[in-house]
């Protein structure tokens, strides 16, 4: 007989105190100021306030520029996740960690590094130049400004998506007659959708919300560059009012693009698990992995 | 005919491989790592092989002097998976169908109808893969192996994702489907048995090399070597001047006394294994080890326990002499 560690009811209790009084700290720590943008102006002032042109303007650019992003970071990143997931070469983990860089640096790191190399003074300044497409303070920085900071989610999830894509689906589907392109579209793309969409919405919620890297490469130029986030800081000025109803709406937007992606998460794992679980209680045994 | 001469450097030994299949199977055996997977994959196109040739039906498939390497999707190979590899976004009929994408929509409707009927399925045409079985799901793959008629398939142990229960029933039907076919087919299993059900004839492979070839008759009676012989279940001992006997585990018996045979090895029980009836015995000799089974009924073979030194025989007439000379050990 296996001997019972005995754990007086006195310290049971306490344990379940404190860490009960931890996690409520660490939850009205996380979502109070969240909250609290909600509740802090009336609803109907709320919608007033987002009506004034200055806020109406940043919306719609914001909006514009974030979906943009995402579509043209979409366009280059889907090919270069997908090299990741199946490309072997050297240096493959330095290229890997180099493509998150743009995660874990500062967006005001990223807005500098964005005008050395597309800024009037930067390296491709004359080149941009010579060809009257300058880029630095107007809407398309704010794009690129955007995709930079936010592509890396949607090419981290993209390239999971594909690494999740069974090898033997791929072989079979060879052996079948399908080409390697008609393999992708048939095979790969379809089973990395999930993942796929979720990464797009990752990096939209991402773009909404870039403040830093725009504010240096871009600027903050009302109905040019002022997206949503430089519009509520400006706002700060004036009143707080009017910050405060754009917060709101960029909550609830970023909330709704979060809930999207869980859903679409549970969406994948309940696939892969569901087709797993039934699959073993039809056998009535663990199935079993011979390699041979 | 299906013949594949190649071979393919692996992290732990080299593949080597010379074979040829008419219209038979042609079941791969060896244990797990042997290369048999890796062999099924050269022949299919998914994996060059250093240097070699496969061809298929007069056609070259694979030549890596001549720099020939057709591409999977155009060597008319079909290929079971050993998890099936059903699309699990598609329906059993779009699965099935999957090949067939050059044909109009009737003609494929038609092609897949038939061969849902061929593997008796008909009537789940809209189910997903998840809500198969084991045995179905099978099946499903080998219908959309098959209905692109190709010219050769190869099976990659079809039989490890089922159950003990239904393994054995479906075995048979695979059997009587394969011999329906008659295209060139391999099979690999790390299973004798198996491969004895599903094999015209049967190819041993051992780290990367076919150590024999021959019906299930000639590697039981003539084991090649202690691989073999292990393989198959026989005791593979050489005995005096480099001479190799074989013999059954069935025959041979167990003594604590020396007896007058010509016969009998001393060593020490290792390992003991009920076995329906019987109890296999192993015991641990100078020559080898060597599998006795003894019949659990008698207070003999109740008798043994593990570390005892007992003897081992085996009568004259119970005796094959093996032709190859070998090393002999098995393990």
């Amino acid at each position: 007989m296996r001997e019972r560690v005995v754990v007086s009811s006195g310290v049971r209790i306490a344990g379940v105190v404190i860490s009960s009084i931890a996690i409520a700290i660490a939850l009205a720590f996380l979502l109070l100021p969240l909250a609290a943008v909600f509740f802090a102006v009336p609803p109907a002032q709320a919608l007033r306030d987002l009506a004034s042109p200055a806020a109406a303007t940043a919306l719609a650019l914001s909006f514009r520029t974030s979906s943009v992003a995402v579509i043209v970071t979409a366009l280059f990143g889907m090919p270069l996740a997908y090299w990741l997931s199946r490309g072997r070469f050297a240096g493959k983990r330095v290229l890997e960690a180099a493509v998150q860089m743009p995660i874990v640096v500062p967006p005001a790191v990223a807005g500098v590094g964005l005008l050395l190399v597309f800024g009037r003074r930067g390296m491709l300044g004359p080149t941009l130049a010579a060809l009257h497409a300058s880029v630095a303070f107007s809407t398309a920085a704010v794009v690129m400004a955007q995709a930079f900071v936010a592509g890396p989610f949607f090419i981290a999830a993209a390239r999971q998506a594909f690494d999740a894509v069974d090898p033997d689906l791929i072989a079979v589907s060879r052996t079948l007659g399908a080409s390697a392109l008609r393999t992708f579209a048939r095979v790969e793309l379809p089973l990395a959708a999930p993942g796929l969409f979720a990464g797009a919405a990752l990096c939209w919620a991402r773009a909404l919300g870039e403040f830093g890297a725009t504010m240096l490469f871009a600027g903050n130029l009302p109905g040019v560059t002022q997206t949503l986030p430089l519009a509520i800081y400006t706002a700060l000025d004036s009143g707080l009012d009017v910050a405060v109803a754009m917060s709101a709406l960029l909550l609830f937007a970023a909330f709704a693009l979060l809930l999207l992606i869980r859903l679409l998460d549970w969406r994948i794992v309940a696939a892969g698990a569901g087709q797993r679980l039934r699959m073993r209680s039809r056998a009535g045994l663990p199935v079993h992995e011979t390699a041979a | 005919m299906l013949a594949c001469r190649f071979t393919k450097r692996l992290p732990e030994f080299s593949l080597d491989v010379d074979l040829r299949v008419g219209r038979e199977t042609l079941a791969l055996v060896g244990r797990s790592g042997a290369g048999k997977s890796t062999t099924l994959n050269v022949v299919a196109g998914l994996v060059d092989p250093d240097a070699g040739s496969v061809a298929l039906a007069g056609r070259t498939l694979t030549d890596v002097g001549e720099r020939t390497l057709v591409t999977p999707e155009h060597r008319r190979i079909g290929y079971l998976f050993q998890n099936y590899a059903l699309f699990p976004h598609l329906s059993v009929a779009e699965n099935v169908g999957f090949g067939l994408f050059r044909l109009d929509r009737d003609s494929r409707d038609g092609r897949v109808r038939d061969a849902l009927e061929f593997v008796r399925l008909t009537g789940l045409d809209r189910a997903r893969p998840s809500e198969l079985s084991g045995g179905e799901q099978q099946r499903v793959a080998l219908a959309r192996a098959l209905v692109t008629r190709p010219d050769a398939l190869l099976l990659d142990e079809p039989l490890a994702a089922l159950d003990a229960e239904n393994r054995s029933r479906i075995r048979l039907e695979l059997r009587a489907l394969l011999e329906k076919l008659s295209i060139p087919t391999i099979v690999v299993s790390h299973d004798y048995d198996d491969a004895r059900v599903l094999g015209d004839r049967i190819a041993a492979m051992h780290l990367g090399r076919v150590v024999q070839v021959g019906s299930a008759a000639d590697l039981a009676d003539h084991p090649a070597d202690g691989f073999v012989a292990t393989l198959t279940g026989a005791n593979l001992v050489s005995v005096a001047r480099g001479e190799t006997i074989a013999f059954d585990p069935w025959s041979a018996r167990l003594s604590v006394a020396p007896v007058d045979e010509a016969y009998q090895w001393r060593g020490e029980i290792v390992d003991l294994r009920p076995l329906g009836a019987a109890t296999r015995v192993t015991l641990r000799t100078d020559a080898s080890d060597i599998r006795v089974d003894v019949d659990a009924g008698t207070s003999a073979g109740a008798g043994y326990r593990v570390g005892d030194v007992v003897i081992a025989w085996v009568a004259e007439h119970a005796v094959r002499r093996s032709t190859t000379p070998s090393g002999g050990a098995s393990g």
